[in-house]
Formats: structure tokens, C-alpha cells, sequence
């Protein structure tokens, strides 16, 4: 019977046989050149085929081109501009230093920059040498303005300007321009004008706002207020009044020969400002105010709950304790300065103490130090005398200068270090009364005015603001947290609400008609390829008999299918770019730097080259499964 | 049978197939069929009879329903292949490497050139330096001037002239060759016949060829297989392969 001695076969290692072992690794190539030549031999077939995917795949890829491009045009204009991340206040009321300081420091408010009154900031411009004149907003602007910086143009310095698309547009002006723009005021039964010539940094596109107006810095809008306010611009040679600082005090040190009643303490403390009065031990005034003084006398200290108070105060404790031999030393709480002397190469850090300027009621209570000083007001000639402690060598007291500095304020101004010393380490002492106006930077800020040599008031707080949410996202967060702390403000909420919405259904409708496409697509790829397949099989029994199988025979239409569905894609992709060139094109004047209408990405177009190459692979192989449970001898035999 | 086995290239024995095609039963028997090596075998019969059938059964294209000796004895092989212990990836392997086909039309991959076609066997089986045979082969089947052409631009004749150069390319032992001259006429099929007989001869190779032009191979042929047609019922036909004469198949 058969098979008796002949072992198995299939346990006959390939070695075994009388040919050389086959070189596997030449299939892969050969039936690759093999299905390439198929492809080009049929091309009139091959085209056909190609045309077909093409033609469902060109819509396809411009239908996703176009989807991604609007939307993603539409989604950034809506995130980026700036109108739509504003807040604005809808009542008008006064907004502290405190309140953009605690606003501004918030994640999501991405600008925070204060208006002024908006009577204030109304100015006429124009072009130097031009007789075009234009009334236009003044608005506040900074570094990191987003309306300035998603429309292009960059924050303006202190003797620049940006300008709004209709400002420009009515004052002729171009970017460079010098622009002359002139405040008025009226004073008495007489116009006044105040000019200032800036720089244009800038223009803004109409899509930043339809508004007339002037971007500017903080710092010249309120000048420009100041101005109107009656008050002089020495920085602009605008004259005027002048807001200058005054002295503010903790508390007043009194000295008695002997002790207060009761009736006297409760009147030192009613309605002169002061709301409390301590008796002090002699020795405690040293680490209290830094100074020492006789301890035959009875001390007091009269403070306050809150607020510092003024020179008013002082005046009326000193009224009501006329006749007593009182003297009075006005009380500020150490004030932290930084000197620079020997033309600014050497600092020194201070706690600056207030000293009292009446050296003959100093003398009666054996003051230490004794103040050197003599007038009152002693800086009224505009030399801040300095009292500075021992070993401390200044080479030229003409360059000394002192700065202050509050939590958003720097001042910095000019001292006469005196050539007396005291002996009370780091401690240096100024007259009570610059002590007072220093301390007055708590609460308000204040610059020096070199040419009046005096501490001019800065404003108090702000009639607005111009916020702008980090993203649209976090406006309704802010308004929500707005609101809840009493200011009712506007926001372009509803404009987001409605675009999310359409951008959803857009979004929905997009994707109904993109399934109905790709079904198509699919069904047309796969029919294509389908029937290709079903053409090779005359060829495909003749190379199985010729002894490729399995795996390599698939091969052979799946490169098939592999290519043309490349050559598909290629064309539809060819016809895709010309296309969205051309939309692009076509709708350029709607489209700013960077955005087109018709737009896919780099993964995008790979992952659609990927589907197509994916889906024709498995199309082919498909028919090839079927294929290949037909007999190949039935194929064979087919003509 | 042992001793048989060893000196025949083929050996069958009691081999079946059954067919059912449309309601219509179709069974094969073949009791005994060898082949030894060099021999020049013509299958010969009426269309219908099944000598496709055996001939797609020889060329590991189509199982047999039963069998219980279907062997190749290869000729430098170790041991003889069983078809029943054969995977498909090791009958793939026979057919590429110890298998030529003739088909009736050639069978030429219409993309690929004459000189291609005929260089496919050789490039499958990772044959190198193929190429002096191939062109002596053309030269041989007179087709020497036709090697860049399509086979699309080849008459009858020459395609078959290529196709017996494929089967040949690669140095089969055994070609297996369906009808090779039934598309050409009569005096390019004699021609076709003598060289190709020369051919598989100078070679070595065993020639099966399945025709039905018995005229045309009684002369040439070493042996001879014929069928025994019957119809027990109307649905049902059965064959029987035996050696036989080529005056049995005339009457």
C-alpha cells in the first residue's frame, strides 16, 4: 500500500531538495513589479480607476478642506478677538489702585488697564502741518494690549500713539506721522489749549473697532485729565494749578509737664481725627519713633484706627491743648527708602523716622536727636535735608537721591544729606513734615516735580477700566465673579453663546453630509478595486500554477489596489490644492494674514492618504478571499 | 510497488474524483497510471471525458476525491511526495519548481513581455543566470525575434512557441501541457509537436500532453491514456482512464 516506507513529506526540511534553497526574499519585489506592470499595461484600466477614486475623493478632501477651514477661521476670529473677550462696566463709578490691582492680578483677565473720565478724554488731532482736525477718543493702552497685538500693532511708548482704522482714515495719516493733538480747557470765560505732539506707532484695521479714537498710555491720558482738570503739565509745558502732596501722620506724640485728666484725653480725641490716646513711658519712645527725650515729662500717643491723618489734626490738638507747654511731635510709622549717592554707584538701605522741625520746643524736651534743621517748612526751598547716622561717607552730597516705593509706585527725588551725624545705627531721620507726605504714599501716589520742587498728588482712582478676558471661555466666569462683587458689567457673552451654537450644528450638519460622502466613497473605492480584482483572475490562476501562493499571490492586487488608490489620491489631492488655492484666493479680502477658507493640515492629508491606502488594501483583499476559493483550475479553463 | 514506485516519475492508483456540476454527477477512476521519467504521454480523448480533470489533478491544481497512491518521484529527490501529506505550501513549491505547463492558449501574462513571460518560472524559483537558455530555448522555438513583444502581438502559434518555452525555462522535470495545438493549424501544430518533443527529450523531461487530436501525436507519443466514456443514468457520467491505442480512441 502506499506511503508504506516513504516517510512524510511535508517533514522534508527545504534543504533537502536538489534545487538551491529559495531565495524567499525576491517575491516581495517580484510581485510588486509584476502588479506594477499589470498597471501599466491596462492603463487605460488603471485610469479609469483612478479617475473613480478621484473623483470621490476630490469632494471629500474639499468638503473636510473647507470645514476645517471656515470653522477653524471662524472658531480663532471668535477666540482671538479681543471684542469678544471685553468687559466693560456698565456703570460708572470710582475703581482704586486696589481694584486693578486685585482684577489685574487675576489668571483670567488677560489686560487690565484704567480709563480715565470719558469728558476727559476727548482731544482734537491732527496731522503736523495739516489743517485736518479730528475730535477723538483718548483710550488707555499698555504692553500686551490684546486689541492692539491680534490686530497687529504694537503698544504705543510714552510720545506714541495707535491709531483706529476711522481716525486714521479722517485724519490722512500713515504710520510714522507725527501727530499734534491738542486738550482744551476752559478756564473762566476763556479757551485754553494744551498741545502735545506724538509719534504714530501704528494703525489699527477696521475689525479692531469703528470707533474715532487715539490709543495712548496710561500716563498721557492722565496728564491729558490733569490738564483738563485745571491743573498744570509741567511735562508738556502745559500750565496750571498744581495738586500738591501734603504730610500724613500715624499718630502725634504729645509732651506734658504733667498728666491729662480724663475729660482732656476723651477731648483729644473727639472730632480732631484721632480716635485713641495712650500714655507712653519715656523709654518706649525710642523704639516708637527713634528718638529720646527728657523723662521729667508725661507722654502721649494719639493714633487712629484707620486712616493716617493730616496737618488739620495736628492743628487742632494743638489748639485744644493751648497753654499747657505741650509739645507735639507728628508720628509716622518708619519708612523704608533705598539712598543712592556718589552719582548713583552706591546705594544705602534706610528706615527713614520723622524728627520734628521746632528745634526750640525740641530743646525744652531734651529731643535726640536734635533736629539740625531750623525753618518750617524746611523743604519749601527744595532741599529735602537728610539726617543720616554715623559713618557714612558721602563724596558728593549734590548727587544723593532718595527713592520710595509703595506696592505700584516708585518716587524718586533729590536729598542734602547733613553733615551732622547721630549716633542711632541704621536710623536716619528727614523733618516731620517730608516724613508725613512720604507716608502719604500709602494711600496715594505721588510724583516730584523738579522744576516746582514739590510732591505732586497723582489721581486717586479711576471712572473705568478696559479689561480683557485670557480666553472666551473665561468671560462668563469673570462676569459671573463681576457681578457678584456689585458692578454690573457688559459682555459679549450672548455673541459666544450664539456662535457655539451655530458652530455645533454646523459642526452636526458637516458630519451628516461628510458620513453620507465617505459611505459613497467607500462603496466606490471598494466597487473599483472590487472589480479589478475580479479581472485578475485569469492571470492570478496562471501565476498560482507557476507556483506563487498564499500570501504572495495576495500581494499582487493588493499593490494593485495600493496603487491606484495612491494614483487616486494624488490626483484628488492635486485637484484639492488648485481648488483650495483658488478659494483661497478668491476670498482673500475676507481673510487675514494666516487664515484661509479652504485648508487642511499636514496629519490630516496623511490620514486620508492612510484611510484610502487602508480601505483599498482591504477591498482588494477582500476580493482576493473570494478569489481564492474559486478552483484555479475553473479560472483557467474560463476561455 | 515499491520497486514501481522508484522508477515511475508519477504514480497513481485508484485515484477518484467526483464532481457535481448543475445536477449533473461527473466521476473519474483512474486504476493505475505511471510515468517513468523522459516519457512522452498523451492523454487523449473526447471533451468531456476528464482528461482536464487528471491533467489539474497532475498539476497539484485540483484534489483528488480519493486516492491511494498519488506520487511524484522526483528525480534527485530524496523521497517521493504524497499529495495527501503535501501542504498547499509544499504543493506550490512542486508546481514552481518541478512543474512546466502548456496551456491551451498559452497562458501568458499579457503584461509581461515574450522574454519576461518566458524569464518568470526562473525569477520565481530565484533562478539566476537564466538567461543564455532562455534566448537558446527562443532560438529553438524560432521566437527569437519576437522576445520584446507583448504576447497581445503574437499569432497562435508563436504564443504557443512561448508558452512551451515557460514551461521549459526553468527545467522542470516533468511539463504538463492542456491542448497546445488545439488553436493552430495543422502544419504549425506538427512543427509545435516535433519540437517540442525534441525539446522535452534533449532535456529529459517528461512530457503529459492532453489533446484530442489523436492524429496529430499516434506517431510521436511513447504511450498512450484513453478514457472509457459511460452514462449509467442521464445525470451520470462516468470515465475510466486506461492506456490504450490510438485505433480504440478513432473508432
Amino acid at each position: 500500500m502506499k506511503n508504506e516506507t516513504s516517510p512524510a513529506p511535508a517533514a522534508t526540511p527545504p534543504g533537502a531538495s536538489h534545487q538551491p534553497p529559495q531565495t524567499g526574499w525576491r517575491k516581495p519585489g517580484l510581485v510588486l513589479r509584476l502588479a506594477a506592470a499589470d498597471v501599466r499595461h491596462e492603463w487605460v484600466l488603471t485610469l479609469c480607476l483612478v479617475l473613480a477614486i478621484a473623483a470621490v475623493l476630490s469632494p471629500m478632501l474639499l468638503l473636510f478642506g473647507l470645514k476645517f477651514g471656515t470653522i477653524e477661521t471662524l472658531r480663532r476670529r471668535l477666540i482671538q478677538d479681543p471684542r469678544n473677550r471685553e468687559i466693560r462696566a456698565m456703570v460708572s463709578t470710582t475703581f482704586t489702585r486696589d481694584w486693578f490691582g486685585q482684577w489685574g492680578a487675576r489668571e483670567d483677565v488677560a489686560f487690565l488697564v484704567p480709563l480715565t473720565r470719558q469728558i476727559a478724554a476727548t482731544v482734537s488731532a491732527a496731522i503736523k502741518d495739516s489743517t485736518e482736525k479730528t475730535d477723538l477718543d483718548l483710550i488707555p493702552s499698555a504692553a500686551d494690549d490684546p486689541l492692539l497685538a491680534e490686530n497687529g500693532c504694537r503698544a504705543p511708548a510714552d510720545d506714541e500713539a495707535v491709531l483706529s482704522h476711522f481716525a486714521a482714515e479722517a485724519l490722512k495719516a500713515t504710520v510714522g506721522d507725527e501727530l499734534v493733538v491738542t486738550a482744551t480747557r476752559i478756564k473762566g470765560s476763556q479757551y485754553e489749549k494744551g498741545e502735545v505732539t506724538l509719534k504714530i506707532a501704528g494703525i489699527l484695521p477696521v475689525s479692531a473697532g469703528v470707533i474715532k479714537a487715539l490709543y495712548v498710555t496710561l500716563p498721557l491720558l492722565e496728564n491729558v485729565e490733569r490738564y483738563k482738570d485745571g491743573q498744570s503739565v509741567p511735562e508738556y509745558g502745559w500750565k496750571g494749578s498744581a495738586a500738591v502732596a501734603y504730610p500724613q501722620y500715624n499718630g502725634l506724640i504729645i509732651a506734658l509737664p504733667e498728666a491729662l485728666g480724663k475729660v482732656d484725653e476723651y477731648q483729644l480725641c473727639n472730632n480732631t481725627g484721632f480716635t485713641k490716646i495712650k500714655q507712653l513711658e519715656a523709654a518706649e519712645l525710642d523704639s516708637l519713633a527713634g528718638i529720646t527725650a527728657s523723662d521729667k515729662r508725661i507722654y502721649y500717643l494719639l493714633s487712629t484706627e484707620r486712616r493716617p491723618v493730616g496737618e488739620d489734626s495736628v492743628v487742632s490738638v494743638r489748639n485744644r491743648l493751648r497753654g499747657r507747654q505741650a509739645v507735639l511731635l507728628p508720628w509716622v510709622e518708619p519708612i523704608a527708602a533705598r539712598l543712592e549717592f556718589d552719582g548713583g554707584e552706591k546705594t544705602l538701605d534706610l528706615q527713614l523716622h520723622a524728627l520734628s522741625a521746632d528745634t526750640p520746643s525740641a530743646d525744652m524736651i531734651e529731643l535726640t536727636p536734635r533736629p539740625p534743621w531750623q525753618n518750617q517748612p524746611c523743604w519749601t526751598d527744595g532741599s529735602f535735608p537728610l539726617l543720616l547716622p554715623e559713618g557714612i561717607e558721602i563724596g558728593d552730597p549734590a548727587t544723593c537721591r532718595l527713592t520710595v516705593t509703595n506696592s505700584e509706585h516708585r518716587l524718586e527725588f533729590p536729598v542734602t544729606p547733613m553733615e551732622t551725624r547721630v549716633t542711632a545705627g541704621a536710623r536716619a531721620y528727614v523733618p516731620e513734615n517730608l516724613a508725613g507726605v512720604l507716608r502719604l504714599l500709602d494711600s496715594r501716589n505721588l510724583s516730584y516735580e523738579p522744576e516746582q520742587k514739590q510732591f505732586i498728588l497723582s489721581r486717586r482712582g479711576y471712572a473705568g477700566f478696559r479689561m480683557y478676558a485670557g480666553t472666551i471661555d473665561d468671560v462668563d466666569g469673570l462676569r459671573r465673579d463681576l457681578e457678584a462683587s456689585g458692578l454690573p458689567v457688559s459682555t459679549a457673552a450672548e455673541e459666544i453663546q450664539r456662535v457655539k451654537e451655530m458652530d455645533h450644528y454646523l459642526t452636526l450638519i458637516f458630519w451628516l453630509v461628510a458620513a453620507v460622502g465617505i459611505t459613497g466613497s467607500v462603496a466606490s473605492l471598494v466597487a473599483s478595486l472590487y472589480a479589478s480584482v475580479e479581472r485578475k483572475k485569469r492571470p492570478l490562476s496562471v501565476l498560482r500554477l507557476l507556483g506563487l501562493s498564499g500570501a504572495t499571490l495576495f500581494r499582487f492586487p493588493i499593490y494593485q489596489g495600493l496603487m491606484i488608490a495612491a494614483g487616486g489620491f494624488l490626483l484628488a489631492w492635486a485637484f484639492f490644492h488648485g481648488m483650495a488655492q483658488a478659494i483661497n484666493s478668491l476670498f482673500q479680502s475676507h481673510l487675514r494674514a494666516g487664515e484661509s477658507f479652504c485648508r487642511l493640515p499636514w496629519e490630516h492629508q496623511l490620514l486620508a492618504l492612510g484611510l484610502t491606502l487602508a480601505l483599498a488594501a482591504l477591498a482588494a483583499m477582500v476580493a482576493v478571499v473570494r478569489l481564492a476559493r474559486i478552483e484555479p483550475a475553473e479560472a483557467l479553463r474560463d476561455e | 510497488m515499491k520497486q514501481d514506485s522508484a522508477e515511475a516519475t508519477l504514480v497513481l492508483e485508484n485515484v477518484r474524483k467526483r464532481r457535481e456540476k448543475g445536477g449533473n454527477l461527473f466521476e473519474l477512476h483512474i486504476p493505475s497510471f505511471r510515468i517513468r521519467p523522459g516519457e512522452f504521454i498523451a492523454i487523449v480523448g473526447e471533451s468531456g471525458c476528464g482528461k482536464s480533470t487528471l491533467l489539474d489533478m497532475l498539476g497539484l491544481v485540483l484534489r483528488p476525491t480519493s486516492a491511494e497512491t498519488f506520487e511524484y518521484n522526483i528525480p534527485g529527490r530524496k523521497r517521493a511526495l504524497d499529495i495527501d501529506r503535501m501542504s498547499r505550501r509544499d504543493q506550490a513549491r512542486v508546481r514552481q519548481r518541478d512543474l512546466g505547463y502548456v496551456l491551451q492558449n498559452g497562458g501568458l501574462l499579457p503584461f509581461l513581455s515574450v522574454r519576461d513571460n518566458i524569464l518568470l518560472p526562473c525569477r520565481i524559483n530565484g533562478q539566476r543566470r537564466a538567461e543564455s537558455h532562455v534566448e537558446e530555448l527562443a532560438r529553438r522555438l524560432k521566437i527569437e525575434n519576437q522576445m520584446s513583444k507583448k504576447p497581445a502581438f503574437l499569432s497562435g502559434g508563436q504564443r504557443q512557441r512561448v508558452a512551451i518555452a515557460r514551461a521549459l525555462a526553468h527545467r522542470p522535470p516533468i511539463v504538463l501541457a492542456d491542448e497546445p495545438t488545439a488553436a493552430v493549424d495543422r502544419l504549425t501544430a506538427r512543427e509545435i509537436r516535433d519540437t517540442f518533443r525534441e525539446l522535452t527529450r534533449q532535456m529529459g523531461v517528461t512530457l503529459l500532453m492532453v489533446t484530442h487530436d489523436v492524429a496529430l501525436v499516434q506517431d510521436t507519443v511513447d504511450r498512450m491514456f484513453v478514457f472509457d466514456v459511460t452514462k449509467p443514468a442521464p445525470e451520470h457520467t462516468t470515465a475510466i482512464c486506461r492506456e490504450g491505442t490510438a485505433g480504440e480512441v478513432q473508432q
